[in-house]
This record gives structure tokens, sequence and C-alpha cells, in this order.
């Protein structure tokens, strides 16, 4: 029998294998734990679980991370993230919103705060921002076909509410969004008065909200 | 709820969603959805929007054997420490946010003060009244060392999880967790109260032994002064009942009826002289014994007599055995004279 086809889909140990397999030994079918599923028994202390869980969301995380730190911290914001994860399965609550969301918010906590942390070490100020920041709803990545996925439409759809908004609110969104900072020093970044910054924060979001509302159900 | 402040706060959720807030208006929101449903469910829904936007982001471009070294770290970091549900690393400090001391989880700083200064004070008050710590200062010491080996120790393992969770450059060798990661503060004020005790513990001892050093040297000092007391006294007594001592006895020589007796210890070369019924003498006089040698009156003092007209003398004057004729005492100008100068009031003379 040829060995199992490595696919992200199917747990990671049996992939590569090559098992032979009597008639009266066939493997069932067993459809691939759910991310809940696997949250769950990491809070039961399986480490598989965590590996698979990696395996599925560090593409995100790394995304996430990657468009607001230097590799080298990524990298370790990608670790931090998910061990984060491994502590607080337990707390997990699928009501709250699914697995990828929950993922979604630590990774981009935990750069958060090694911004802010770099920021308070190295006294570093919004003036030393790195040229060329990354900018959400970049369709340029999208457009190429290597790149889409089942997700690209979604990606789409979220890239297009984003370049909906006015280019002021947008920038305000990305600043808060990539860098961490708060409208005190947006206001201060953009020479803007720090009531017209927190009116454009109020309303992009909401707009985004708006926008989003409906994809609520395809980002879970 | 003041309606005002509950628009303020619902207009500030974007931003609490988007982390955009300063702390002082992270910490009123947050202090208003303990009690508002309202918002927090807003405040839930806009969380939603902004994990929606990391779907927009581009796709990273995965290094494979990257992706596999942290996975790898990952699950060793996790097998050398069992997962445990506990609380994350603490956040960096908001913009404008002051940098609070982190403590022992559910254990506030104080504490360790407030066990260290209970633990000294019983110590100290019972040690106080039971025997002393004979080795103190040794324990003091030893303590100091245990406490500064403790502090860098955990200043070791304190730099190792903020270097985690602030994101050092420098990755750690071992995975700490800050919840295990010992307090300096608290271990060295727990420590420092040891040390307290046992230094109090030393000073407790060394008051006592300098205490009880005085009362000897009290005790000693009194010993020889009483040893010196009983010596004399020993003397004194030696002076009348000794076996080479001759009495003497002496008369009055008019119709005053003074009387007196002369112990002379012959071996010490000591004589002790008693008078009584001496009549008073005026201001400017005095009593003076005498010694009568062949060569003529010594004077062997002179003395006053006390009430009833009783008197004492004792000197010591070396004489051979033959030399004495006897022995008077005259009333004499006060002072004393080289020679007698009245007629004697009492007089003895040395049997032969």
């Amino acid at each position: 029998m040829d060995p199992t086809p490595c696919d992200q889909s199917y747990p990671f140990p049996e992939c590569g294998r090559a098992e032979s397999r009597t008639a009266s030994e066939q493997v069932p079918d067993i459809a691939p734990p759910s991310d809940s599923d696997l949250v769950r028994r990491m809070a039961d202390g399986d480490e598989q679980a965590l590996g698979l869980l990696y395996d599925r969301m560090v593409p995100m995380v790394y995304s996430i991370v990657g468009a607001m730190l230097a590799d080298s911290d990524a990298e370790e914001v990608v670790e931090e993230t998910f061990w984060q994860a491994w502590q607080q399965a337990g707390r997990y609550r699928e009501s709250r919103g699914g697995v990828s969301t929950w993922i979604g918010m630590i990774s981009r906590s935990r750069a958060l705060d090694r911004i802010r942390a770099r920021r308070r070490v190295r006294e570093e100020s919004w003036e030393k921002l790195p040229e060329g920041r990354p900018r959400l709803g970049n369709t340029s990545f999208a457009a190429s076909p290597l790149q889409r996925t089942e997700d690209a439409d979604l990606r789409d759809r979220v890239a297009a509410a984003l370049e909906q908004l006015p280019e002021e609110q947008r920038e305000t969104v990305e600043l808060a969004y990539f860098h961490g900072m708060s409208q005190s020093e947006i206001s201060a970044r953009m020479e803007t008065p720090l009531g017209t910054v927190k009116t454009r924060v109020r309303l992009a979001m909401q707009k985004l909200r708006e926008s989003l509302d409906s994809l609520k159900h395809e980002l879970e | 709820m003041n309606a005002e402040r509950h628009t303020r706060i619902r207009e500030a959720l974007a931003a609490e969603a988007l982390d955009a807030l300063d702390h002082e208006e992270h910490s009123r929101v947050r202090e208003h959805l303990d009690e508002c449903e309202v918002c927090s469910r807003e405040l839930a829904a806009l969380r939603s929007t902004v994990a929606a936007l990391r779907t927009a982001l581009p796709p990273a471009a995965l290094d494979d054997e990257r992706v596999a070294r942290v996975r790898e770290r990952l699950l060793t970091r996790v097998r050398a420490q069992p997962a445990a549900a506990v609380a994350p690393a603490a956040p960096a400090p908001r913009p404008n946010q002051p940098r609070r001391t982190a403590s022992v989880p559910g254990v506030p700083v104080w504490s360790g003060w407030a066990a260290a200064a209970v633990l000294a004070g019983l110590l100290v008050t019972h040690h106080a009244f039971h025997q002393a710590l004979d080795f103190g200062w040794m324990a003091a010491g030893v303590l100091a060392t245990v406490t500064v080996l403790t502090v860098f120790y955990a200043q070791v393992q304190r730099g190792r999880t903020l270097s985690v969770s602030s994101g050092s450059a420098v990755a750690p060798t071992a995975p700490i967790t800050p919840a295990r990661a010992l307090n300096p503060w608290f271990a060295m004020a727990v420590l420092a109260g040891l040390f307290v005790a046992a230094g109090s513990y030393a000073v407790l001892t060394q008051q006592r032994l300098e205490r009880t050093e005085a009362r000897l040297a009290s005790v000693e000092s009194e010993r020889a002064r009483e040893g010196a007391a009983l010596a004399a006294w020993q003397r004194y007594t030696a002076g009348l009942t000794g076996e080479s001592v001759r009495v003497i006895q002496l008369g009055g020589a008019a119709d005053v009826e003074p009387t007196g007796k002369m112990f002379w210890d012959l071996a010490a070369d000591r004589w002790t002289f008693f008078a009584y019924d001496l009549p008073p003498v005026g201001a400017d006089r005095t009593y003076q014994l005498w010694l009568l040698t062949a060569a003529g009156p010594v004077s062997a003092g002179t003395f006053m007599p006390g009430s009833g007209g009783v008197a004492t003398l004792q000197a010591e004057y070396a004489l051979e055995p033959d030399q004495l004729d006897g022995v008077a005492v005259t009333e004499e100008p006060a002072g004393g004279v080289p020679q007698p100068t009245t007629t004697p009031i009492l007089v003895g003379q040395v049997s032969t």
C-alpha cells in the first residue's frame, strides 16, 4: 500500500508512512478533528493536538505577526502565541468566537506587546516607523493565481470593505492595528486633533462592522 | 448609570477593540464593562470585526525550516513543563501607563514584608525570654549569604521571564513562566526578616552576656572587699589573742579613773590600744599614746575618746621585746607633740 500522502487535513504523524492492511482491517473513515476539538484536547494536555492546531493556524499567525514585526521577533511571537493558547486552552469558549479568531487575537496581542515593549526599552517613537509599512487590503497579493486559496474570495471581500474607507480613516486603523499606537500617538503622528482621530476610529470601525457583519460566519 | 458617561464609553469601544486607548481611558472602559452588559456585547462584536481584519493581510511567505523549528521548540517547551491553566505573561504597559512591578500571582508584595515582620517579631519575643542563641552572628551571616544568593537567582529567573514576555532577542534556554519565577522582593522580604531575627538574637545574647559579666565583676569586687575586711578583722583579733601578744595594763595617775590596755603582738609588731573612761578634752586638745623606751618616749599616735570615754587605737611599730619599758597616755595640744608635755593620765609598765 502506498504511503498516505502528506495532507494538512490529516493527522501529521500518519503522514508519509506505508501501512499494510488486510481486508478485515479497513481503516475507518475518521474525519479530521475540528479546531474546537483540538483545543479541548489541548486543555487535557494533548500535545499532539497542539501540534495539529499549530500546523493549521501558523500561516494565519505568521501573516498577522509578520505584518507587524521583523522576522526575528515574529518567530518568537509565533511561539509565544501558541504557548499562550496551550496554557489557556481550558478557558476557551466557543460561544465567544471561533478558534481562528481566538488565536488571531492572541497573536495580535503578543505582537502589540512586543512592539510596545521595544518602544519602551529603546525609546522608539512613532517617527521611526519602518518605511513601506503594511497595508490592510493589499489586493496585489490576492491577484496572484498561485496564492489564491479557498479563502481568497473572503480576503477580497474584507479588502474591499477596507478600500471603501476614506484614506485617513484607513490609515488611522492601520496605525492602531499594526503599530499598536494609541489614539493620542496617532493624533501626534498625523498632526490631527485627538477628537478627530477618535471620530475617525469610531466611524471606520462602524463601517467595517457593517460591511463584515454578513461575513461573520465565514470568518469563524 | 450615568447616561452621559455611558455614551462616552460606548464611543470609545471602537478604539478599545483596536487596543488604541490610553491607560486611563482603558481603565474607565473596563470599569464600565463590569456593570454594563450592553457595552460588553458591543465590544465583543467590535473585537470580531478587528479579528476579521487579519483576513485582509497578505499571506505570509512561510519558511518551512523556520516553521518546523518553532514547532519543535514549542513542543519541547510543552514537554518540559506540563500544560497548566496559568495566566499569560503580563502584557507590556499601555501607552502612558506607569510601569507596574509584577508580583507572585495572587500574593501581594506587601505580604512578604508582613510575613517577615511577624516572623521577626515572634522570634525576637520568643528568644527574649528563653535561652539566647549562642551563634547568633554566625546564623545571621549564613542567612545574609542565603539572602544574597536567593535574590541573585531570582533576578536571573525574572530576567529570563521578562525577556520572554517583552521580546528580547535572547531566546530563553529553558522556558520559565512568570508564575513560577520567584519574586525577588518577596524572597528578600522573608529572608530579611529572618536576618533581622537572627541579628536580634545575637544582640540579645551579647547584652545578656555583658550583663552577666557586669554582675560577675560586681560580685568579685564585693568578694574582694569582704575578703579584705575579713583579713583586717583577722589581723585585729590576732593582735589581741595571738600567742605572741603581751598585754600591758594602764591605770590612771590621778583621781580620774580612766583605764587602758595595750595589746602588743610581738610577731606582727602590731599595737592595739583600748582606753576607757577617758574624760573629754577641749577642741584644741587631744590624747597622745606613748611607747616608753630606754631612748625616750615614742609617739604611737593621737586619738580622741568617743562616747563613754572609750578609745581604740592601732599602730604598727617594730620594737625589740626588751626595749619597751611601758606605755603612757598624755593630753597634748591638737595634732600631737614630739615629746610629752603633760603628766600622763594613763600609765602602764611592762612586767618583766
